[in-house]
């Protein structure tokens, strides 16, 4: 036939995405398929790019942190913390004690608030749509709590340099004790329906298995590092904020259902990682104390000329920023390291030979959000 | 062995999974029904904008510390040496309700309000002149003898 | 339809027409009464399984058309999709793709001819009615093939691939289960099926003995999976295949398949409900409720177990579909049927 392989009649090749209900965004991957077979799945990335690092070069320090917001949209809080503390660490800014823990409490808290998404979506991926509405519902309170705050809902812009925008406002500590005791035995619920269910279990157990040293050698970081059973922590290992202060543990995957890093790893250790952050923000819930919630900062913030690199642990991994300073109101260049995006990275490497349903599974699992991968 | 294991397990956390969903079956639902019963926004709440003219000194610092440049504010000296505002817009299709420009006002008078119904049906109602919103509610006021009701109150 | 022949003959009018077209007319007559009880059944489990389902996730589902818990939500709906633009892909195989909708509904519907609702309400009492239902309802993969490979897109075909697939080997399964009452029952008829359960709800066959007990269940499960419904909805996967075979499908199209779809959930309860659970009779021997209420109300509740299934459980993969389709269900249907066989030596009612 014209000199073709025969092969080449035997795939078909089909895209899946940009619009697609579960790649999570406009994500667009070619699949090369044999039957329900997918050879290759390459990933293509940049319909969401918005410029944002280039955006950066002409806005004050104080005004990128709303950009920041919109790198990865459901974990808006750990954004402007990272954000934060790396112009902090480039001025040598200390912030307030009190500021300290608020930021601790928030950060927290969006991340269990980003981890309800991730399994959520997760389940709706593999067709069971219940516990997504559930965790809506839960993460709702957290929104609620933020908004409280803040006064916004998705972009929060709470963290400033040297602080936080406002105090906690009163009643919030009580509604935030409510909210951790609603919150605990609800996680119970999602390991009924979802985590242990045994056709759960059958679809994520054993598939898409990340090994430690492919998820090294691909700077994959976050729950997905750890669902491949490396003890990797940021808040563990190079501490940042007050985190060495409170006792918590880091999940690991430790195939307990399946292979050592296989999707039900990586989903289980955002279950727990859920529980650990209530632990940490139950222990800074005692510990706040009064004072200042911002640092004594000129209006104009014009950071010394240098350059520094920062990175702190996103819901979703590592999440960087390098910032050169030219001694001026804006950075000469403002780098993000976004997790999500090292993350997929690796897709191409797990997802060969599995069938469509179980790439479904494994891109749910690795739990990507396209606002920070394409910037 | 296995194979009547797993299909126990199988069955067995169906029906675990099925109690679960029996029972907020019979749970009152936590949703609202949105356009009758609303829940209220919090006090600090980022939505439409307000404006105090009588405090505004028409600094600019609002503009300035806005990232993506929609406030728009024209001045002019007046003749006791004070600025007058000849123009305060702002470009609602360009903002993105960081709240930044709230936090720059010396003075307080640009405030964020609780309404979050924003949308409208042409691009030119987006623009809000809060100058004169602040300079009809003012006169509206005066004609009622003050009896309208605050502004961003939420029912 | 016997009746409704009869009472044709005795209008005055009509006396005169030849029995033929007295014989088509009432044909016509019952199969409009038949689509008139599944369009409203229909309309109320597209309602019914919303609000399941909004309840069952916190919500509340629909609450704004019609009034009281957004009753007349289906209707609007149905008025929607009549005046929605029938749209057809620039590369379908327009022929088949018109048709297809219309051997999907059509094979669902004419199932009905042979389900007995009460001892009259019946279309055609064939001595081989379970075998005519299972006949016809297979033809409803046609149906979905044709529609996977005239839309053009290749997600609809693995919708149609796979749905040929699932439908197929489903049937295997279902045929042993429906098998096992058969055998009790001595007969194929549907009619002489639920009239040997009368008598109370211990003479109902799924408590008959135990084999009959696990073959109800091997049937409803093996049945879920020929209506494609979730566990086992993979022809329509919506998180994997987009919408599966339907995808491009707008319109009134797209409404025959959600007839379809609904027609079949209450079609696999109307028969499990007289295969096993005794059909219109109740559950005390003597009648307390009328038949027609008895069935419906058996057919509504398994029909209501799909849709809480439905809302509970993942999905399966194809591979597992398949495993348990020939490694679990086959089997245990295979031992059910023998085993009720010795069963019915051993208790003399052979």
């Amino acid at each position: 036939m014209k000199g073709r392989d025969w092969k080449e009649y035997d795939e078909l090749n089909v895209n899946m995405g940009p619009q697609h209900p579960s790649t999570h965004g406009v994500l667009r991957l070619l699949l090369k398929t044999d039957g329900e077979i997918v050879k290759e799945a390459i990933p293509h990335i940049g319909y969401l790019h918005r410029s944002i690092e280039k955006i950066a070069e002409k806005i004050s320090y104080t005004q990128f942190i709303p950009y920041t917001d919109r790198l990865d949209y459901l974990a808006a809080m750990n954004n402007n913390l990272a954000y934060t503390l790396t112009v902090e660490k480039l001025m040598g800014i200390e912030v307030p004690e009190r500021a300290q823990y608020i930021r601790v409490i928030m950060a927290e808290l969006n991340r269990i608030a980003s981890h309800l998404v991730a399994i959520g979506t997760f389940g709706l991926d593999l067709g069971v749509v219940t516990p997504f509405f559930y965790a809506f519902r839960e993460r709702e309170y957290i929104l609620d709590l933020f908004e409280m705050c803040c006064g916004a809902r998705l972009t929060y812009n709470y963290m400033r340099i040297g602080g936080v925008a406002n105090d906690l406002p009163p009643g919030f500590m009580d509604r935030l004790k409510d909210f951790l005791d609603y919150f605990v035995p609800r996680v119970e619920e999602y390991n009924q329906l979802m985590s242990f269910n045994k056709i759960f279990i059958e679809r994520t157990a054993g598939i898409g298995v990340l090994p430690a040293d492919v998820a090294k050698n691909y700077g994959v970081t976050g729950p997905n590092l750890r669902g491949s059973g490396v003890k990797w922590d940021l808040r563990k290992n190079l501490p940042y904020c007050i985190y060495p202060r409170f006792e918590f543990n880091i999940p690991v995957g430790t195939g307990m259902v399946g292979k050592v890093g296989d999707s039900w790893d990586r989903y289980w250790v955002r279950v727990q990682e859920m529980l650990e952050s209530v632990k940490i923000i139950r222990q800074a819930m005692e510990q706040i104390p009064g004072g200042d919630i911002r640092a004594k900062l000129p209006r104009l913030i014009k950071p010394p000329v240098g350059e520094v690199f920062f990175r702190a642990e996103n819901p979703r991994g590592e999440l960087g920023f390098y910032i050169i300073s030219d001694g001026s109101p804006s950075p000469y260049r403002l780098k993000i390291r976004a997790p999500s995006f090292c993350n997929l990275s690796v897709f191409e490497e797990i997802s060969r030979d599995w069938m469509i349903a179980d790439l479904v599974a494994i891109l749910g699992s690795l739990d990507i959000v396209l606002g920070e991968i394409d910037r | 062995m296995k194979y009547l294991r797993d299909i126990f397990e199988g069955i067995w956390t169906a029906i675990v999974g099925l109690g679960i969903t029996m029972k907020y079956l019979f749970t009152p639902s936590v949703t609202v029904q949105y356009p009758d019963e609303r829940i209220a926004v919090s006090p600090n709440f980022r939505g439409r904008f307000h404006l105090k003219l009588d405090k505004c000194t028409g600094c600019q610092a609002c503009a300035r510390a806005c990232p993506v440049d929609c406030i728009l504010i024209e001045t002019k000296r007046g003749e006791d040496k004070k600025l007058k505002i000849l123009k305060f817009d702002i470009d609602v299709t360009k903002c993105m309700f960081c709240g930044l420009c709230v936090e720059a006002c010396p003075v307080a008078s640009l405030e964020m309000g609780q309404e979050y119904e924003l949308s409208c049906y042409s691009r030119k109602d987006m623009i809000y002149s809060l100058d004169k919103e602040y300079l009809e509610k003012e006169s509206e006021k005066v004609a009622t003898k003050g009896e309208l009701p605050p502004s961003g109150e939420v029912t | 339809m016997q009746a409704i022949f009869e009472i044709l003959k005795s209008i005055y009018p009509l006396r005169h027409l030849s029995e033929i077209l007295l014989l088509l007319l009432s044909m016509v007559i019952f199969s409009a009464i038949i689509l008139g009880i599944i369009a409203i059944l229909v309309m109320f489990f597209v309602w019914w399984e919303r609000k399941v389902a909004g309840h069952i996730q916190s919500r509340l589902g629909p609450m704004r058309v019609g009034g009281w818990h957004g009753w007349a939500q289906s209707i609007a709906d149905g008025i929607k999709l009549l005046l929605k633009e029938d749209i057809i892909p620039a590369n379908a195989d327009r022929m088949l793709f018109k048709m297809a909708p219309y051997i999907v509904f059509a094979s669902s519907f004419a199932a009905f001819a042979t389900i007995p609702m009460t001892r009259s309400l019946i279309g055609a009492d064939l001595n081989i009615g379970i075998f005519y239902i299972l006949a016809i309802t297979s033809l409803i993969v046609i149906g979905i093939l044709m529609a996977g490979w005239s839309s053009s897109n290749k997600w609809s075909l693995y919708g149609a691939m796979r749905s040929a697939a699932q439908i197929v080997s489903y049937e295997v399964p279902i045929g042993l289960s429906i098998l096992v009452p058969v055998m009790a029952a001595g007969s194929l008829s549907i009619k002489d099926i639920a009239e040997a359960q009368s008598g109370g709800i211990f003479s109902w066959y799924i408590f008959r003995s135990p084999f009959l007990f696990i073959s109800f269940f091997t049937y409803y499960i093996a049945a879920i999976a020929e209506v494609n419904r979730t566990p086992f909805d993979l022809p329509e996967a919506e998180s994997e295949l987009v919408a599966g075979f339907h995808t491009e499908y707008s319109g009134m199209r797209f409404a025959m398949f959600f007839l379809a779809e609904y027609a079949n959930m209450f079609l696999v309860g109307s028969i499990a409900t007289l295969l096993f659970l005794g059909g219109w009779n109740g559950i005390l021997p003597r009648p307390m409720l009328p038949e027609f209420v008895n069935f419906i109300l058996k057919s509504l509740f398994l029909v209501f177990v799909m849709i809480w299934l439905r809302w509970t459980l993942p999905r399966l993969r194809v591979d597992q579909l398949m495993y348990v389709c020939w490694k679990v269900l086959v089997p245990i249907s295979f031992f059910c049927l023998i085993g009720h066989g010795v069963w019915m030596v051993f208790m003399g009612e052979a």
